[in-house]
C-alpha cells in the first residue's frame, strides 16, 4: 500500500515538473521571439528592391525535437480514440516549430533578412510503442546580407 | 572553394551560368538502445530531447556535407533550392534526405 502511494507521489511530482517545464519553455519562446523580431523572416523568395547590393547569402537551419511526458503520452493516445481536436499534439508541434524557427534566426543573427523560410515537421514515434508524441521540426531559410553602405 | 548553399531558386545577387543537375545526400540514423533508455529515463518530464536534437543536427550536417561533396565533384560552386525530407524507414530508424540543384554562379 505504501509502495503504491510512493509511486503515485513520484508520478505526481514528475507530472507537475513537466507542466512547469512546459510553461517555462512557452514563456521563453515568447521572450526570444520578441528579442529576434528585428530579423525579417519571410516565406517568399522575393528580396525587396533596394539599391544596396547583396554581399552574401547562406543557408541557415534550426532543429528541435520535442516530446510529451509519459503520462501525457498515454492520455493523448486514449483521447485519440474519441476523435476531434487533439490540443496536446497541437501544442507540442507549435513548441517544436517555434523553437526551430528561433534557432534559425539565432544562426543568422547578423543577417538583414531571411528568405524562403520553410519548416518541416516529422513524427519520430515508434509504431510498436502504441504511444506517440515525438516530434522533430527542421526550419531552413536563406540568410541575405546586404553590403553596409551606411555604417 | 567554398560552396554556397541556398534554399531559393537563385543565389541572391549572383547569376547562374550553368546547371549540373540534382545532387543529394542522405543519412540514416537510429536510436541507440542504451541512449534511448537513458533518454527515456532522463525525460520522465517530457520537453526537449537534447540527445535527439544533437543526433538530428549531426545527421543533417553529414547529409549536407555529402551533398556538397557531390556538387564539388561535378564542378559546381553553389547548390540552390535545397530541400529536406525525413522519412521513417523501420522501427526507430529515420532517413534524412537533402537535395538541391548544383549550379555554377558568378
Amino acid at each position: 500500500m505504501t509502495f503504491l502511494i510512493i509511486v503515485f507521489l513520484i508520478g505526481a511530482i514528475l507530472y507537475l515538473a513537466s507542466r512547469l517545464a512546459e510553461k517555462t519553455h512557452i514563456v521563453s519562446l515568447y521572450r526570444r521571439e520578441h528579442e529576434l523580431q528585428h530579423i525579417l523572416a519571410t516565406s517568399s523568395q522575393d528580396i525587396p528592391l533596394t539599391d544596396q547590393k547583396i554581399e552574401k547569402s547562406e543557408l541557415v537551419m534550426g532543429t528541435a525535437v520535442y516530446t510529451h511526458n509519459p503520462l501525457k503520452k498515454v492520455i493523448t493516445h486514449l483521447l485519440s480514440f474519441t476523435g476531434g481536436r487533439l490540443t496536446a499534439y497541437e501544442e507540442l508541434l507549435d513548441r517544436a516549430r517555434r523553437e526551430a524557427l528561433i534557432r534559425l534566426k539565432e544562426q543568422a543573427y547578423s543577417a538583414d533578412m531571411i528568405v524562403n523560410v520553410r519548416v518541416h515537421t516529422t513524427s519520430t514515434d515508434q509504431p510498436s510503442h502504441q504511444t506517440s508524441g515525438n516530434v522533430e521540426a527542421i526550419a531552413a531559410g536563406t540568410a541575405v546580407y546586404f553590403t553596409d553602405t551606411n555604417s | 572553394m567554398d560552396i554556397i548553399l541556398t534554399n531559393t531558386e537563385t543565389v541572391p545577387g549572383k547569376q547562374i551560368i550553368s546547371h549540373m543537375g540534382i545532387v543529394s545526400g542522405q543519412t540514416v540514423r537510429t536510436k541507440h538502445i542504451g541512449k534511448e533508455l537513458m533518454a527515456g529515463f532522463k525525460n520522465l518530464i517530457g520537453g526537449e530531447l537534447k540527445e535527439y536534437t544533437q543526433l538530428l543536427d549531426e545527421s543533417r550536417q553529414e547529409a549536407v556535407q555529402r551533398m556538397i561533396d557531390k556538387a564539388r565533384e561535378k564542378g559546381a560552386n553553389a547548390v540552390v533550392n535545397v530541400r529536406f525530407s525525413t522519412s521513417t524507414i523501420a522501427q526507430g530508424t529515420a532517413e534524412l534526405h537533402v537535395y538541391g540543384t548544383a549550379v555554377k554562379v558568378e
